[in-house]
């Protein structure tokens, strides 16, 4: 997709070329949510959310300064650490809720299950990461966006940001091996 | 045990959420009924796009003249 094209067409009044950008970018900002272990329900108020804002501001990006999708995420993510914050204590999974639908193909049943387990303890320990270790996490699985990009969303340097990458996937590591060890 | 860091890639890598068949209606929806933004009338973005476009040009044409340098200073030196 030609961005710029598709933001001079949304120019020239072409309200349905916005559909492009929302089609290219709906499961990445989705994806991006789950890592930021919000629930489907707040992921699709969310990803509904920066949509929008960014119709309603479109006029505030600027190519020169970053690519459209950095812009792009720093909305989501903005909202989704507002959501996080207003929510921190409220939005917790209880250990008998179901567990969400995966995105991906639908493989055999057992290891659908095995999958499901994984993302259980996953959301569960990025649970118990705070917000600014989720938002780089979330942030360094996007393939839209470089480390370049994910610092200038964060407000970091790259080295800070590369440093704090590492560390929160150590302790995302440590504390998924403290997960399974639990009988 | 997904502690390993390939494993923990993949596994981070696999979306869990993923956007309702209506989503991309819902959005437009909202869209269509939300004010125009501003740039639909002043052409802002617009203008931002053509300046990214002069600044790209005039990086091709600096590595152009650049390299037209070095060629005359290859041929100076050759001879």
């Amino acid at each position: 997709m030609d961005i710029d094209d598709v933001i001079r067409r949304i120019g020239k009044g072409d309200k349905q070329a916005f559909a492009e950008i929302v089609m290219q970018y709906q499961q990445p900002i989705f994806s991006f949510l789950g890592r930021m272990s919000l629930s489907q329900a707040q992921a699709e108020d969310i990803a509904q959310e920066t949509f929008v804002r960014a119709w309603r501001h479109l006029d505030d990006y600027q190519p020169m300064k970053a690519a459209f999708s950095t812009w792009l995420f720093t909305i989501a993510r903005n909202l989704a650490l507002n959501e996080l914050t207003s929510t921190r204590s409220k939005n917790e999974f209880s250990s008998g809720e179901e567990l969400p639908d995966m995105a991906s193909e639908t493989p055999e049943p057992l290891q659908m299950l095995c999958i499901k387990q994984q993302h259980f303890h996953l959301q569960a320990a990025l649970r118990q990461l705070n917000m600014q270790d989720r938002s780089v996490i979330g942030l360094a699985y996007v393939d839209e966006l470089s480390m370049a990009d994910i610092a200038r969303i964060e407000g970091d340097s790259l080295e800070a940001v590369k440093t704090r990458l590492h560390r929160a996937k150590e302790k995302l590591r440590k504390l998924m091996e403290k997960t399974y060890a639990k009988p | 045990m997904p502690s390993h860091e390939k494993e923990l890639d993949l596994l981070l890598n696999t979306s869990i959420l993923k956007p309702p068949d209506d989503f991309l209606n819902k959005v437009m929806r909202q869209v269509e009924n939300a004010p125009s933004a501003q740039f639909l009338r002043q052409g802002v973005v617009h203008q931002h796009i053509q300046a990214k476009n002069q600044l790209k040009i005039a990086a091709l044409n600096l590595t152009k003249l650049a390299a037209f340098v070095f060629g005359i200073m290859l041929a100076t030196a050759a001879v």
